[in-house]
């Protein structure tokens, strides 16, 4: 087995005056030549943990390794991690050549050097043409890419990207999405991308790692998290739009389970969730979670909810339709031939396979469900 | 965020529009405005019925900021004419205006913490104190503010800082709500709730919202009418799914739609019966019957969501896998073509579980399910040839 | 950020121009608490052993120092010292007033014109003692020689370009929506610069008001030409004990000095972090 690129061994950041830690105690493997997305929202710890990797602020506790190596005491600059910030701090008073030079010329590299490293990234970057513009006269994308090659000239190890997409407009971000996918498959980088957008982290990265609250929640392969979220927190940050989550009790009741969020009530059978059956007396604080996708409209007699249209979002081929159950919020994606119109009465079917569950107390998908 | 249960939105039942509403909130006429040498709008024009809620959509730069402030009253146009609930808006006060603005750059009072950001309309006209806490405690207890109502700006996040300028701006009642990119500094998850905690209260509460956004997304999701913007011009008045259905032309078609439409150089052939493209012929759709292409060619238009992929290579027309790019639960699959024939790219969406087995350069078949969702451009001017 | 330690020969470097610096004040205050003995002694004393204050006192008492057995000085420094507070406090009272509102003026409601700030700078351009001399001619025409009122004109006229470029500066970096909401709150314009503009850039008053009153207080070109008999100010007084005495009075005039720097060094401190903006204002783009 080989050495992982970059391990965070329990680390954690604590604030002077703060009761919560910032970090707390996270836990973090990645492989050589992975890419891996840190999501969550703001205030979760995520930029904290990157300040840390980098080198900008020292962990309270736990270690930072690289290639097998703690890395906590050695200063940023000697890391050899790359970071491009959110605004790509470019120096616009500078040419795009002198921008992508700036980190080598630091270090004192001889001339020649820095002239191939320039031109090789250039064209990397697809911006050999633009060598001599002034960075004032540049695009968003043409920013970030001289952003990028300015880390990348340097050679890091691992690179860092922080919100790489937030400052693009909607066609420059799919561009710049191919365009770092392409990158990092053409010099095989170990990339990690911090987001608080579910969408960037899933198509940039091959693994996610979601974080709450200074904790990550769940590591695991893009895929694997968004068809199979082993948290409720999980399940309910990913997918546009998340998964539905209705928090309630399910109990035994004649050849099935009964599940009730406040009025709601409706029955289950036995392989709902593939959830085993619970035993006589065992009712379960559980949450129940349902994808959009999964649901379909339907005559409101015949379907497991039924409840008025509150609201309609179109979104060009399909509708995300949010109808009222009673005492929560459903969300369904329907085709848009079939959107209804709002205050109109729609039951929702649903297919019983499709329901997951997860525990009430601890959010982790419950252990019964075993598809 | 993770639960679907409600929230109750408090009741504002202290103002009451005791005036009778004009029908437009706003109409512009034939505006016209030039900064230095540019010209920021030309000519442009467009009404927003009260009580509906209006999205000025375009790229930046597009002139959506300067329309905003057009109506606010803070640049008055070179030519043309505002008129604000019925009445001629020149030489008005903006403060006499009866509207409420959100500024792109939040402009929040950096001396005044979020309580009196927010109170700060109210404190001035002089209500009572216990009334303005009351309103200011309900309103930020809907946009999830409360714990920052006694932190100055600078100790905010960006997100927190711009519900305290939606605040601002909600806590009064005003004939017209002016918001310029209200959401854009907010995450991902906390957009889409507040964007739908929007679309709620005009709803509720019979607001006229006009909203400028670079993001069709949202524009869909909340508009009942979507001006599209482009440099300077009004380009399309519609609903959303008109201008998703039938953009006006080429350049509305690639704003509108993520991926982007596929844009095939077609012919019309077989005596008007079929049209051949790089990719391969298909039968030309009644809709398209009679289009004045030039020469026969036009652009045609294939959004990656009306094409499917094909349980196997020989059926529909077939093109080169050479990209998979997972987006959740479905992914974009990039086609192209085999190597030595005519150049073509696609686009389409197709089940992720489906796109893993796949492997790159692998032929693929992709059908066309319904061939009257097929647009067709001019290919010099980009006018959609179909309207 | 950490500080690298200096290097030795850095620290040589640094100590030498600190003592070209600082020698001269320290010299300056040394002899202002020298009694007159001290003053031309050879070798040179660095510190008095009796330090007094007697020279001080001759400023406002002429004869004082004659219990020392010098001849004493022509003249009091009371008016001087009086004269230059009042040039300058209310000089710089009016520029900044006047320099804020057209500040405002011109970063909020004037479009276009880029030439706009290099006009009103090159009032600044003019090296005073090249436009002395017209001054007299026309103030002795408008009756304005040897009076207050004159002074404080031409102190205003001078230094309004420089208080409204940098108040300017201020005000731009102000978002002009700040005030725009306040507008919309319900504000009329006047009110929403007064109560929301001047408020905000208060540190940019502040800073201005410094610089400006630095300015006039160690004026010296325009005092001397303007003032006769009725007017005076510190560096005209100084002037004068210098021509009076052919330069002799040490302590006196050292005393006077350390009584001119003194409100500088106060300003001084208070607007450090500012000096570094007001020598390059304009230089950066905002």
């Amino acid at each position: 087995m080989s050495m992982p690129k970059l391990e965070l061994v329990n680390l954690t950041k604590q604030y002077d005056n703060a009761d919560v830690n910032a970090v707390d105690g996270i836990n973090l493997t990645i492989d050589a030549g992975q890419t891996l997305a840190l999501l969550g929202s703001s205030g979760c710890g995520k930029s904290t943990t990157l300040n840390m990797i980098v080198g900008l602020e020292r962990p309270t506790s736990g270690d930072i390794r690289i290639d097998g190596v703690s890395v906590v005491d050695v200063p940023a600059g000697r890391r050899n991690v790359g970071l491009v910030f959110q605004d790509y701090a470019v120096f616009t008073s500078m040419t795009v050549r002198e921008n992508l030079a700036f980190g080598l010329e630091v270090r004192k590299t001889p001339k020649a050097e820095i002239q191939r490293a320039v031109e090789k990234v250039a064209e990397l970057l697809g911006m050999s043409d633009k060598l001599r513009v002034s960075a004032r006269e540049l695009g968003g994308s043409e920013l970030q890419r001289v952003a990028i090659g300015r880390t990348l000239v340097t050679r890091p190890s691992i690179l860092l990207l922080d919100e790489p997409l937030s400052n693009l407009e909607t066609a420059a971000r799919l561009a710049m999405r191919q365009e770092l996918r392409r990158l990092q498959r053409d010099i095989g980088l170990t990339i990690i991308y911090v987001t608080h957008d579910q969408v960037e982290a899933i198509s940039l990265a091959d693994r996610i790692a979601v974080m709450n609250g200074g904790h990550i929640l769940q590591t695991a392969e893009t895929h694997e998290m968004c068809e199979r979220p082993s948290h409720v927190f999980v399940a309910g940050f990913l997918g546009s739009p998340p998964m539905n989550l209705l928090r309630g009790t399910l109990e035994p009741a004649g050849n099935g389970h009964l599940f009730h969020a406040g009025p709601l009530r409706f029955a289950l059978p036995h392989t709902a969730g593939g959830a085993e059956p619970l035993a006589a007396d065992g009712a379960r604080n559980m949450v129940l979670g349902i994808r959009p996708e999964d649901m379909a409209l339907c005559p409101a007699d015949q379907g497991l909810f039924a409840g008025a249209v509150a609201l309609v979002e179109p979104r060009g081929h399909e509708s995300v339709v949010t109808v009222d159950v009673g005492d929560a919020y459903i969300k369904v994606v329907t085709p848009m031939r079939n959107a209804p119109g709002e205050d109109e009465t729609v039951g929702l079917a649903v297919r019983a396979e499709s329901l997951v569950f997860f525990d009430g107390e601890t959010g982790q998908r419950s252990a019964h469900l075993h598809s | 965020m993770t639960s679907t249960n409600k929230n109750h939105i408090p009741e504002d039942s202290w103002d009451v529009r005791d005036q009778p509403a004009a029908a437009l909130a706003l109409d512009m006429a034939a505006v016209c405005k030039r900064f230095g040498g540019k010209t920021a709008l030309n000519q442009v024009s467009f009404t927003v019925p009260t009580g509906s809620l209006t999205v000025i959509l375009g790229p930046a730069g597009a002139g959506k900021t300067t329309t905003l402030r057009m109506a606010a009253g803070f640049d008055a146009p070179d030519q043309g004419g505002i008129a604000l609930h019925g009445v001629n808006a020149e030489g008005v006060e903006p403060k006499d205006r009866d509207i409420a603005m959100i500024f792109d750059n939040l402009a929040l009072y950096p001396n005044k913490n979020g309580f009196e950001n927010i109170a700060s309309p109210l404190a001035i006209r002089g209500l009572p104190r216990k009334e303005i806490q009351e309103r200011v405690a309900a309103l930020a207890e809907t946009l999830h503010i409360a714990h920052v109502l006694n932190r100055l700006p600078k100790t905010m996040s960006g997100g927190e800082r711009q519900r305290v300028a939606l605040g601002r701006a909600l806590i009064r009642s005003r004939r017209l709500y002016l918001l310029d990119e209200p959401l854009s500094s907010l995450d991902a998850q906390l957009r889409i709730e507040l964007r739908a905690e929007l679309k709620r209260l005009q709803r509720e509460r019979g607001y006229t919202f006009l909203m400028a956004t670079p993001d069709f997304n949202e524009a869909m999701a909340l508009a009942d009418t979507v001006i599209m913007l482009r440099e300077g011009r009004v380009v399309q008045v519609s609903t959303p799914q008109e201008l998703y259905d039938a953009p006006v032309d080429r350049e509305t078609a690639l704003f509108v739609g993520s991926p982007q439409i596929n844009l095939l150089r077609a012919a019309i052939t077989g005596e008007g019966s079929a049209i051949e493209t790089a990719w391969g012929t298909l039968p030309l759709p009644p809709h398209m019957r009679g289009i004045a292409a030039a020469n026969g060619e036009f652009e045609l238009g294939l959004r990656p969501e009306d094409l499917e992929l094909a349980p196997d290579a020989r059926t529909g027309l077939s093109a080169l896998l050479v990209d998979v790019e997972p987006l959740g639960l479905k992914s974009v699959l990039t086609v192209e073509n085999a190597p030595g024939k005519a150049a073509f790219r696609l686009r389409l969406l197709t089940g992720s579980s489906h796109a893993r087995a796949l492997e790159l350069g692998q032929p693929v078949g992709i059908t066309l399910p319904d061939a009257g969702r097929l647009l067709a451009f001019d290919v010099q001017s980009g006018r959609s040839l179909l309207l | 950020m950490q500080r690298k330690p200096l290097t030795l020969v850095q620290t040589i470097l640094m100590a030498m121009a600190l003592m070209v610096v600082l020698f001269p004040i320290f010299w300056i205050v040394m002899t202002s608490i020298k009694p007159p003995t001290d003053w031309n002694a050879s070798p040179a004393i660095w510190v008095p052993s009796k330090p007094t204050f007697v020279n001080f006192k001759t400023l406002f008492d002429p004869d004082a120092i004659r219990e020392y057995g010098v001849g004493g000085v022509s003249q009091s420094a009371t008016k001087a010292v009086l004269g230059s507070v009042l040039a300058s406090v209310v000089s710089t009272c009016i520029s900044v007033i006047i320099g804020l509102f057209s500040a405002i003026g011109i970063s909020r409601y004037a479009n276009g014109s880029k030439a706009t700030p290099l006009i009103i700078l090159s009032g600044r351009m003019f090296p005073p003692a090249a436009i002395a001399v017209p001054f007299v001619i026309m103030f002795s025409a408008l009756n304005l020689i040897d009076s207050y009122s004159g002074l404080i004109a031409i102190y205003v006229a001078v230094t309004l370009p420089f208080s409204t470029w940098m108040l300017k500066s201020f005000v731009d970096d102000l978002p002009r929506e700040v005030e725009e909401a306040a507008m919309l709150d319900g504000r009329s314009r006047i009110m929403a610069h007064l109560t929301v503009t001047i408020p905000l850039i208060k540190g940019g008053l502040f800073a201005t008001s410094m610089f400006v009153f630095i300015l006039n207080w160690s004026e010296f070109m325009f005092a001397l030409v303007l003032s006769y008999s009725n007017i005076s100010t510190i560096p005209v007084q100084l002037a004068k004990y210098v021509t009076a005495t052919a330069g002799t009075l040490y302590g006196v005039q050292a005393a006077l000095a350390v009584l001119a720097m003194l409100p500088l060094v106060i300003v001084g401190y208070f607007i450090q972090s500012h000096l570094a903006r007001g020598m390059t204002f304009g230089a950066i783009k905002q």
